[in-house]
């Protein structure tokens, strides 16, 4: 596809908002100049320059009569409305009624009084994500599909469709943000087979907004069938809740009150949402804070227990709003095929155990970063929109077995398929000659035993090892995928450090196409059985190689010694240096006979393996299983 | 250890950004400016504000990580006290000739913490 012929996604949100693209068979979020990969949907002015996005929000304190932010919660509304008359009295800059009975904001932009209404905000933060895009494509960006709330009216549609197009994009659809987001998890190819409207519930607890709608997709095409949720509860609400759980105990402790001090809140609600970050992976943190008021320094440890038990009732009001929401459309719980869940706030564990509850242990589909879910379910919609034949495998699971090659060309599976994403798998593996110093390590991606029925990836090499017989160098492999899909490959030897790694291009990783993929499945499923026996014999022939040659070494060593008869010994070189050129000789060996030669040399080999037990810390009896383990453990 | 050393430096660089912040405190022309202008005024109580931010980030300290951490907080604070104090004598002017003296004790008193640690 011609480079000028992208089409972004856009989660215009009304906290943060984010940006993404589908190509290269992938939907990329596009991070904005800072690094990041949400921008806060903030528009500031100053006497010298207007600033959008990070920058806006860094000066908020310095200059918040001026810095525009909430503007989703005016866009296509009247000033007269419920709605926003209840808000006015939150936000620190002035809003007026303007023209046609609209909402305009009012700041002092570069020594003058100026209004805004809000479109031309929300015009100004979609310039800000196309410049963005823009920077990150290297092309001008011009089609985008934007999101917004299912329950809009049709006059905050159009008023954001508006905004879009005086920032100079081409709007190809307005989209709602739940559906964007089962597009994401790719919910609308899922059902295409069945006739019957199956429901889909989207549970979106953002930054300062819930939204729960309940989907319906018939064929492909979604509906919104209800909506409910509460126009103001977010992750602030939680903070909020666990600073005064803190001001409270530090009135407890030192009888001071921290409410009046302005810095000394900031401080503990910076704090506070750092540690509610934190109790989504740990069980406890420690809120530490010296001099916070009054010279007092602060200190509590929050276990993830207290945290949920401060915000216990919000997470039932949530949950009671999605049995309302499906009340009011009379569906049953057990009728809901999928649950998704979208907004950084359904990180919180309880929250979504809550959910998974609520719905008898459904498992619920969170595997794309909820902040970014919308948007990227936008940019497939864009994509789909612009002509691209989407073969977007939603890279939640590894969809097939990746791995590297082992001795005697085998696949060793390393992250095996259906693993979720991202992850992080190591592995232990030794060297197969002695004294390697160089190991060539290939990725293949597939299901056969065989790396050359598989799909090559790419291969690097590790240098430097020191010298050291086989098998006593341990050598750990490790495979990396990130959230994104892009798989990392590293060896490292244990004991010096030596480093060595590959980056496989997600193309690759995520790229076989639907064909492929689906292929590569009925291959492995047909080529079951013959797989397997490939790998037993071929193990079996190693084993069988790797002792004789272990025994070639042991008569070396005993003929050193000189305690063993000199008949007896010459004897056994005889038979194992016949093993080994059999072995060479034998690439097609059935399994039998392997088992049979074996056991010939095991007991030839007996006197040997038991005289030198005695003075050896080697042991010899269950040799095969031994060498297996080191190739894999 | 190399996270404490981390935190450590992460604290050194907080000082002497804190450093700065306390010379155009000091600074007569600066006060000055800052008295007419409450913009300016508040830039530097921002700036102070997020160096005590950016020392809260600091997670899981072991003891001596967290005195040379307190210490530096307990400056940024006074700092804070003394921005605020710059505005609140604006009022009148017979005040407004107190600061520097006032300005100068609090002076000593963060110069004499900032050699006890």
């Amino acid at each position: 596809m011609a480079k000028q012929n992208k089409a972004i996604g856009i989660d215009l949100g009304t906290c943060n908002s984010c940006v993404a693209v589908y190509q290269q068979k992938r939907v990329h979020i596009i991070e904005n100049e800072a690094g990041s990969k949400t921008t806060p949907s903030m528009v500031a002015f100053t006497s010298a320059e207007r600033l959008i996005g990070e920058a806006a929000k860094n000066q908020f304190m310095l200059n918040p009569q001026n810095t525009v932010f909430d503007i989703k919660r005016l866009i296509g509304r009247r000033f007269k409305d419920d709605t926003v008359q209840r808000d006015l009295g939150l936000w620190p800059f002035r809003v007026v009624r303007g023209k046609k009975k609209k909402p305009m904001v009012e700041v002092e932009f570069k020594g003058f009084t100026r209004k805004f209404s809000a479109e031309e905000i929300s015009c100004m933060i979609l310039w800000k994500l196309k410049k963005t895009s823009e920077t990150f494509l290297k092309a001008k960006v011009r089609d985008a599909v934007i999101t917004v709330p299912a329950y809009f009216s049709d006059a905050q549609r159009q008023a954001t469709r508006d905004a879009a197009t005086i920032a100079g994009l081409n709007v190809l659809q307005i989209m709602n943000e739940p559906i964007a987001a089962a597009i994401a998890y790719g919910l609308d190819n899922k059902s295409n087979s069945s006739s019957q409207a199956k429901f889909i519930l989207v549970f979106d607890l953002g930054g300062g907004t819930f939204d729960i709608s309940l989907l319906s997709i018939k064929k492909n095409v979604f509906k919104v069938v209800a909506t409910d949720g509460d126009s103001h509860l977010g992750g602030s609400d939680f903070d909020n809740n666990l600073v005064d759980y803190c001001s409270q105990k530090f009135k407890q402790k030192y009888n001071g009150d921290i409410s009046r001090n302005p810095r000394a809140l900031r401080r503990l609600l910076t704090a506070c949402e750092r540690a509610k970050k934190c109790l989504s992976s740990a069980m406890e943190t420690v809120i530490e804070l010296e001099s916070l008021s009054e010279d007092k320094d602060f200190r509590i440890t929050i276990t993830r227990t207290q945290f949920e038990e401060l915000n216990m009732e919000l997470f039932q009001k949530c949950i009671k709003s999605v049995d309302k929401c499906l009340a009011g459309a009379k569906v049953l719980r057990s009728e809901v095929e999928d649950v998704v869940l979208v907004g950084g706030s359904t990180r919180i564990p309880k929250l979504r155990q809550m959910i998974q509850r609520f719905f008898r242990g459904k498992e619920l589909c969170n595997a794309i970063n909820p902040d970014e879910a919308v948007a990227y379910g936008a940019a497939v919609q864009a994509a789909v929109l612009i002509g691209h034949r989407i073969d977007l495998t939603v890279m939640d699971v590894t969809p097939l077995s990746l791995g590297i090659d082992v001795e005697g060309d085998l696949m060793d599976v390393v992250v095996p398929k259906n693993t979720s994403i991202p992850t992080r798998k190591e592995v232990l593996y030794t060297t197969s000659l002695d004294n390697q110093a160089i190991i060539n390590i290939s990725v293949f991606q597939g299901e056969r035993a065989h790396v050359e029925d598989n799909y090559y990836l790419g291969e690097f090499t590790l240098s430097g090892i020191p010298a050291a017989p086989r098998g006593e160098v341990s050598i750990a492999v490790c495979f990396e995928i990130d959230g994104s899909g892009i798989l990392k490959v590293s060896a490292e030897h244990k004991n010096t450090g030596v480093r060595s790694e590959i980056v496989v291009n997600s193309e690759d990783v995520g790229g076989l196409s639907k064909e492929e993929m689906e292929r590569a499945l009925i291959d492995a499923e047909r080529f079951e059985v013959e797989d397997e026996e490939i790998k037993k014999i071929t193990v079996k022939r190693l084993d069988f190689e790797k002792y004789s040659y272990k025994m070639r070494e042991r008569v070396r060593q005993e003929k050193l010694k000189g305690l063993m008869d000199m008949d007896e010994i010459e004897n056994i070189e005889k038979y194992v240096k016949e093993a080994i050129e059999w072995a060479e000789g034998h690439d097609d060996a059935e399994c039998e006979k392997l088992d049979e030669k074996m056991q010939e040399l095991k007991t030839i080999c007996n006197a040997l393996v038991w005289t030198s037990c005695t003075d050896s810390d080697d042991s010899q009896g269950s040799h095969s299983d031994k060498e297996e383990s080191e190739v894999e453990s | 250890k190399t996270k404490s050393l981390e935190s450590l430096k992460i604290i050194a660089r907080v000082k002497s950004s804190m450093e700065e912040m306390r010379r155009r405190i000091s600074d007569p022309h600066c006060v000055e400016i800052m008295r007419q202008n409450e913009k300016e005024r508040l830039k530097i109580a921002e700036g102070v504000m997020s160096l005590l931010l950016k020392l809260d980030e600091i997670q899981g300290v072991e003891s001596f990580v967290r005195e040379a951490r307190r210490a530096v907080a307990h400056e940024l604070v006074s700092l804070h006290e003394r921005v605020d104090a710059i505005s609140t004598c604006k009022s009148t002017e017979g005040e407004g000739m107190e600061v520097p003296t006032d300005l100068q004790t609090r002076e000593d008193e963060s110069c004499n913490l900032g050699r006890a640690q």
